[in-house]
């Protein structure tokens, strides 16, 4: 972990992502809007980098982009070297083993009608088609046995789950395929917070056992702040601000990220703003 | 001034498997310019308790226990007198200000609905009160017309508009369900100190629901905490985050990722509450915590542990606070 590697796991280069808007008029040139505006960092293998922001800033439609769901209208997306988008489809198929998404809604991302075996399964039915059904089945249970599930729980459906152990089935269907790079965009937002530190931990701990690299996208500083080792920040489609997560937040530079940090409520009745109000009118706020 | 106090509120459902107990004793009380947190994970009852207090519970619920609003049992009013109280006296402000605000009629006809309602305003005069309200939490006629709809405001600002709803008739309570849960947190920070000026002008009583401790402890003068439809810690916020008793309370802090301004405590192990809230089903007998509580002995699993005085005003219902203390 601690020796440099020479070639990052995910390289990321001047990234735009464009949507047309409609004509402002019916012989004016069609308007776009750049959700992503030349964005460009890298991840190294075992590191778990963070993207925060608020919403409408891009970062969601980055993680997709960078999953290959969304084309850029320019720049690359480099995994281990490959660029994604230079590859044809079944290439960039059987590259897609090597990068797995985790979603916000443990709820809506899940199929209701089938069974966790099937859901969890369903990425090895494209990249290993001549698996046997015992294999797929043992495959599976060690899958859900890693991420704090049963084996059992194979034959029951989403519904029977609490919100948390969704989301552990949702990355169980992200690591069956043994990806080097997870990409979680919002994975802990719909949790409750004892729950969303029991995923916090699975995804830690998931890091440390297997070398795992994260992407790991949240409005929520504090959960950036405490589990990744590298964050940007973002605001209108570009980073404003990069670097090891305890500089950026210990001494933030740009005046955006001084404002986030300091939007964040610090659970210490002592320094309130209620208190700050009521002894507050003498000066600073 | 005591303006709110409830006493004893239980909420029961009437099952094919017998009678469920949703909300089982429940005593909170809140005075004039005071803001009552009220904390916990989903299905605790937070939202019951609002809904209680202005009188909306789901039909079939049926409540017990008063809920005294300067004297007067809203649980034993009808419901001529309850529409005279909804929006007069106590006002709600709902989680998602998408869904709470109606998509086709324009904001100041929506502000302005319940003050010709409530206040027998014209319309001329509704309309000129509504732009007063809209500026005072922040949307100035000149930059946000009246005849402006929902969709064109962006989520801060729709909540704005729900606030000013609320506030519109002068409500001596407001009863705020989760308001910046769907917000950002730049935005979150304006709105809570929106309302926390409003209850210092207007001196009204504030009910705020949220599962922040972040928020809890910049916004309000008094919590509660509650866990399966029961209170298990309650008293003036600094002193329950100076001594936080019960375990359920410990539990949810320890379990927040870390805000110190020390870096050194990134990406080591948090604190988790095992298992989750059990349902009004099957609520274990004594303590309802006992099933995810690392202090457990045979006594919280048989009896029900009663909320005991700490020190000024801090009650936790537990019966083993002295140990909780000394495991810290």
């Amino acid at each position: 972990m601690n020796s440099p590697n020479p070639q990052p796991l995910l390289q990321v280069e001047n990234l735009v992502r464009e949507y047309r808007l409609p004509r402002k008029s019916l012989f004016g040139p069609p308007v776009s809007f750049r959700a992503v505006n030349g964005v460009s960092f890298n991840v190294d293998p075992g590191k778990s980098f963070g993207i925060v922001g608020e919403s409408g800033c891009g970062k969601s439609t980055l993680a997709r982009t960078v999953m290959g769901l969304e084309q850029p209208a320019s720049g690359r997306v480099l995994l281990e070297g490959q660029d994604v988008f230079a590859l044809p489809a079944r290439a960039l198929r059987s590259l897609r083993r090597k990068f797995q998404m985790v979603f916000q809604d443990p709820y809506g991302s899940l199929d209701p009608r089938f069974k966790v075996e099937r859901i969890v399964a369903e990425p090895l039915e494209v990249l290993l088609p001549d698996l046997s059904r015992a294999e797929r089945r043992e495959r599976v249970g060690a899958t859900l046995d890693s991420v704090g599930l049963k084996p059992a729980d194979a034959d029951r459906y989403p519904h029977e789950f609490s919100g948390g152990q969704r989301q552990r089935v949702a990355i169980a269907r992200a690591l069956i395929t043994e990806p080097s790079l997870i990409v979680a965009d919002e994975p802990v937002s719909a949790l409750d917070v004892s729950v969303q530190a029991q995923v916090l931990n699975l995804i830690m701990d998931l890091q440390t056992r297997q070398g795992l690299t994260f992407l790991f996208i949240s409005h929520d500083l504090s959960v950036v702040r405490h589990i990744t080792d590298e964050v940007a920040v973002m605001y209108a489609g570009e980073i404003v601000e990069t670097g090891p997560t305890h500089q950026v937040f210990s001494d933030p530079q740009h005046s955006y990220t001084r404002s986030l940090i300091g939007a964040v409520p610090i659970p210490d009745p002592r320094r309130s703003r209620r208190l700050k109000r009521t002894a507050g009118s003498a000066g600073e706020s | 001034m005591t303006l709110l106090s409830i006493e004893n509120l239980c909420v029961e459902l009437e099952g094919p498997n017998g009678v469920c107990r949703l909300l089982d004793q429940v005593n909170l009380s809140l005075s004039k310019g005071q803001c009552l947190g009220l904390v916990g994970e989903s299905g605790c009852g937070k939202s019951m308790t609002a809904m209680a207090i202005i009188g909306l519970l789901p039909q079939g619920m049926r409540a017990h226990g008063k809920i005294l609003l300067n004297g007067e049992d809203l649980l034993k009013a009808d419901e001529e007198r309850l529409c005279q109280l909804r929006g007069r006296k106590v006002a709600m402000v709902f989680q998602e200000p998408m869904t709470a605000l109606n998509p086709v009629v324009p904001i100041g006809r929506q502000v302005a609905e319940g003050l010709r309602l409530h206040l027998g305003l014209t319309r001329h005069e509704a309309e000129t009160r509504a732009s007063q309200t809209l500026a005072r939490v922040g949307l100035p006629v000149e930059r946000f017309a009246l005849s402006l709809f929902p969709h064109q405001l962006s989520g801060g600002q729709r909540q704005r508009v729900v606030i000013a709803m609320a506030l519109a008739c002068g409500p001596e309570i407001l009863v705020a369900d989760e308001p910046t849960t769907a917000l950002d947190v730049t935005v979150q920070a304006q709105i809570l100190d929106l309302l926390a000026d409003i209850i210092d002008e207007f001196g009204m009583g504030l009910v705020l629901i949220t599962h922040d401790l972040g928020v809890v402890a910049e916004t309000t003068d008094t919590m509660a905490v509650m866990y399966a439809g029961r209170l298990v810690e309650d008293g003036p916020t600094v002193e329950v985050f100076e001594r936080m008793a019960h375990p359920y309370t410990r539990g949810l802090f320890a379990a927040m990722p870390s805000h110190s301004s020390e870096g050194s405590t990134t990406r080591s192990p948090l604190t988790t509450i095992p298992g989750r809230v059990p349902d009004a089903l099957s609520r274990p007998a004594g303590c309802p915590f006992v099933t995810r509580c690392g202090f457990a002995t045979d006594l919280c699993s048989r009896e029900l542990p009663l909320m005991k005085t700490l020190g000024h005003r801090h009650n936790a219902a537990c019966f083993n606070i002295a140990h909780v203390e000394e495991g810290s």
